[in-house]
């Protein structure tokens, strides 16, 4: 699939309560009318203070969205014509989680993970090997022949971090999307797998979408970026320009905060 | 690459034991010293002795063959009822914890219809509406217990969609019914399997019990509670022949909870820590 763009459309996520007088429930709004557009190549960073609705509107995007919530609007484009989200995932979007060590079935080796993730694309035998080996050279697995064969206990965090965006490679989908992928991990680890990355979205074309809240990393890596707030996405454009002139006020916040903790201007 | 911990000795002794009953079970007829349905009037309440150990019942019938055969039938009825109930408990419950929704609704209160009866009263009625009969004492014995199974399948199921890995393969385009085979059911098993370990005691009860009130297996086959059955008319002068199969169906009730137990223990670490052992 060699799509180019993947538009998520006016997302709203709702939970709801029963009403305070009377019979029935009223929605709650999580998420209200989040748009985001992804292009394969690009690196978008999602930001905002927790809680602000990140993880629900990716949730959204990819059709998993948890128990008590429901979707209350809102539509996938890819290359402009509606998608199931759910015939999206594995195969034009792949995903890595914030928490490597919770991510991996603790029975399951590596390899099994693999052909799961390879089975999504009928990949199976001699050429899901060679798609499993090509891909954990990419993410600097490849030197052991062991690691496969390792399940999740005997790894760190940094190397299940890997393999999981070994796995998300594995499915050949153009676009990714990671939520927190560095917040698990030491500085070490957090650089490693931030140049891995923006590597691979250099050599790939892929179409990144980030989900942080620490602005040292949409520095790093972000072509654009959109800042969210109580379910709002309340400014989006070029990192550029938001980090030079930044106009809404949970913007100006998030850089101010950033600031003050490291002391240097982002 | 689980640690290896010991076994005490108790169980040692329980798996010893439940072992034996097994190999009964499965070489029955190649052990017996005698044809457990060979009628010998003759040699009526013959007291034990060397060509018949633990002596013969009313008819002349050898009794230690007739324990060893009926290690078949028992544990074969519990056997049975053991698979139809797993089968049933993981279909229902893995449907119903993996749709959710209405469907797993309906079936829980269909659950419910099942479990507000007690267990005994429900067989007795189920061997009421089909019959008597081995055939339907285990239909009935299986269609009295399966909702419990199906609502632990269900809670186990529930608590292990919750997990990032489910999420990760739901994110990565797996289909739930990989996801089901692949990372549901490798967490159901186990406690399951302990569970009918441990209901192996209390399924032998339960087919020994139909059977001694005449619903289960009919005489002449040799069946533990039939037997006890047999002898009760000659319980004040012969106590010993209440006394055997009696006997058989304590010792594999306790050798197969014991071994539950440690199943139970070796499998689900959490219930052990939960019981505060």
């Amino acid at each position: 699939m060699s799509a180019r763009t993947l538009r998520a459309e006016g997302l709203s996520v709702e939970t709801w309560r029963e009403t305070r007088r009377g019979p029935g429930r009223e929605a709650v709004p999580l998420v209200r009318e989040a748009s985001l557009d992804l292009v394969t190549g690009e690196v978008l960073a999602l930001v905002g203070a927790s809680g602000s609705g990140k993880s629900l509107a990716c949730a959204a995007l990819l059709g998993v969205l948890p128990p008590g919530t429901r979707q209350g609007g809102g539509r996938i484009l890819l290359d402009g014509i509606e998608a199931d989200p759910a015939a999206l995932r594995g195969r034009a979007v792949a995903t890595v989680l914030q928490a490597p060590r919770t991510a991996f079935n603790p029975l399951r080796t590596l390899a099994d993970h693999a052909a799961e993730t390879l089975a999504v694309a009928d990949l199976r035998g001699a050429a899901a090997r060679a798609a499993t080996a090509e891909a954990f050279a990419a993410v600097g697995l490849g030197d052991d022949s062991r690691i496969p064969g390792l399940y999740p206990f005997q790894m760190s965090g940094g190397m299940l971090q890997r393999a999981m965006i070994a796995l998300a490679l594995m499915s050949a989908a153009p676009f990714l999307v990671a939520d927190e992928p560095t917040t698990d991990l030491d500085l070490v680890a957090q650089k490693r797998i931030l140049d891995l990355l923006a590597g691979l979205v250099r050599a790939r074309g892929l179409g990144l979408l980030i989900v942080t809240h620490d602005l040292g990393v949409v520095a790093r890596l972000a072509d654009r970026m959109a800042v969210m707030e109580a379910g709002r996405i309340v400014e989006a454009g070029p990192a550029a320009r938001l980090f030079a002139a930044p106009a809404a006020p949970a913007t100006r916040a998030l850089l101010a905060a950033h600031r003050a903790l490291h002391g240097e201007p982002a | 690459m689980r640690p290896a911990v010991p076994a005490s000795p108790p169980v040692v002794l329980a798996g010893l034991l439940a072992a034996v009953f097994l190999l009964l079970a499965l070489l029955g007829p190649m052990l017996a010293p005698h044809d457990p349905l060979a009628v010998d009037l003759a040699h009526r309440f013959a007291p034990a002795s060397l060509p018949h150990p633990l002596g013969t019942d009313h008819l002349g019938r050898d009794i230690l063959s007739r324990l060893v055969a009926g290690a078949r039938t028992t544990l074969g009825a519990v056997l049975a009822v053991l698979t139809l109930v797993v089968a049933l408990g993981l279909a229902v419950g893995g449907l119903a914890g993996m749709l959710g929704g209405r469907i797993d609704t309906a079936l829980m209160r269909l659950c419910d219809v099942f479990l507000t009866v007690p267990t005994f009263v429900l067989a007795l009625f189920m061997i009421g509406a089909l019959g008597t009969g081995l055939a339907n004492v285990v239909a009935a014995i299986a269609l009295s217990h399966w909702a419990w199974y199906a609502r632990i399948v269900r809670g186990l199921v529930l608590e292990l969609k919750t997990r990032d890995y489910v999420l990760a393969a739901r994110i990565a385009g797996a289909p739930r019914r990989a996801i089901f085979s692949e990372h549901i059911l490798p967490g159901v098993v186990p406690p399951l399997a302990a569970l009918a370990t441990l209901d192996i005691g209390h399924m032998a009860l339960h087919v020994a019990g139909l059977s001694f009130l005449g619903l289960g297996v009919q005489p002449p086959t040799p069946e533990w509670g039939v037997m006890i059955n047999d002898a009760r008319a000659f319980f004040w002068t012969r106590p010993l022949l209440v006394v055997w199969p009696g006997l058989a169906i304590a010792l594999a009730v306790l050798a197969f909870n014991r071994l539950g137990d440690a199943l139970r223990d070796r499998l689900d670490p959490a219930l052990t820590a939960e019981r505060g052992l």
